[in-house]
């Protein structure tokens, strides 16, 4: 989180894997069955900034260690409400470093 | 029929009201991904300078897409996502395909 704050992130949101009490209705729910407990983590981030950040993420040899440390992958945001003072838009002055 | 898929991160003592607005605004189910942690774009620092993360919940709902936009904005009223920083985002990304989510089941999808 923190390399991807670096790399222009403004938020982020993590679904932890490790809650005991909802496996079964994680498992029950996706078919999944996950023996590594891994964190989900969503940025949000305009268009330009996505591709930095994996970059970022790459370069710091995050997902590239060991088999199964981890994916990333980016999709596209169609539509949006809430999002208001999360991100500096080209006319606003940067306010929070 | 194309479905969209809105994921919204909120404030986990709204999810009961948002997921009742949602409903309103023609979301027919939802599933609710419980204890997700936060950071905004103003980190809370508190005491020890140990960062606070908000408890927030992640509201799914596949919908059609024609109701999509009218979610979304239910969403943002209700949980008064624009007037309140940190109350909540939403988001709608498209669904490429899906299966078991038919038109006329009023609850497909409400499984929490």
């Amino acid at each position: 989180m923190d390399t991807a704050r670096e790399a222009g992130a403004t938020g982020a949101t993590v679904i932890p894997r490790a809650r005991g009490a909802d496996d079964e209705g994680f498992r029950r729910m996706t078919g999944l069955d996950l023996d590594a407990r891994q964190d989900v983590v969503l940025f949000v981030v305009p268009d330009q900034t996505a591709a930095p950040i994996i970059e970022r993420l790459e370069s710091a040899g995050l997902f590239r260690d060991r088999q199964g440390s981890g994916i990333v992958f980016q999709l596209d945001i169609e539509d949006s409400v809430g999002l208001r003072g999360q991100f500096t838009l080209p006319s606003e002055k940067e306010s929070d470093p | 029929m194309t479905f969209k898929l809105i994921v919204a991160i909120v404030d986990r003592h709204r999810t009961r009201e948002l997921l009742e607005a949602a409903r309103e605004a023609g979301a027919t189910g939802s599933t609710v991904i419980t204890g997700v942690r936060g950071q905004g774009r103003r980190r809370s620092i508190g005491i020890f300078g140990l960062e606070i993360n908000d408890i927030r919940d992640v509201l799914l709902f596949v919908v059609d897409a024609q109701r999509a936009r009218s979610v979304l904005e239910r969403l943002a009223e209700v949980g008064e996502f624009d007037e309140t920083p940190g109350t909540g985002i939403a988001l709608q990304l498209d669904v490429a395909d899906a299966l078991g989510v038919r038109r006329g089941l009023p609850n497909v999808g409400d499984e929490l």
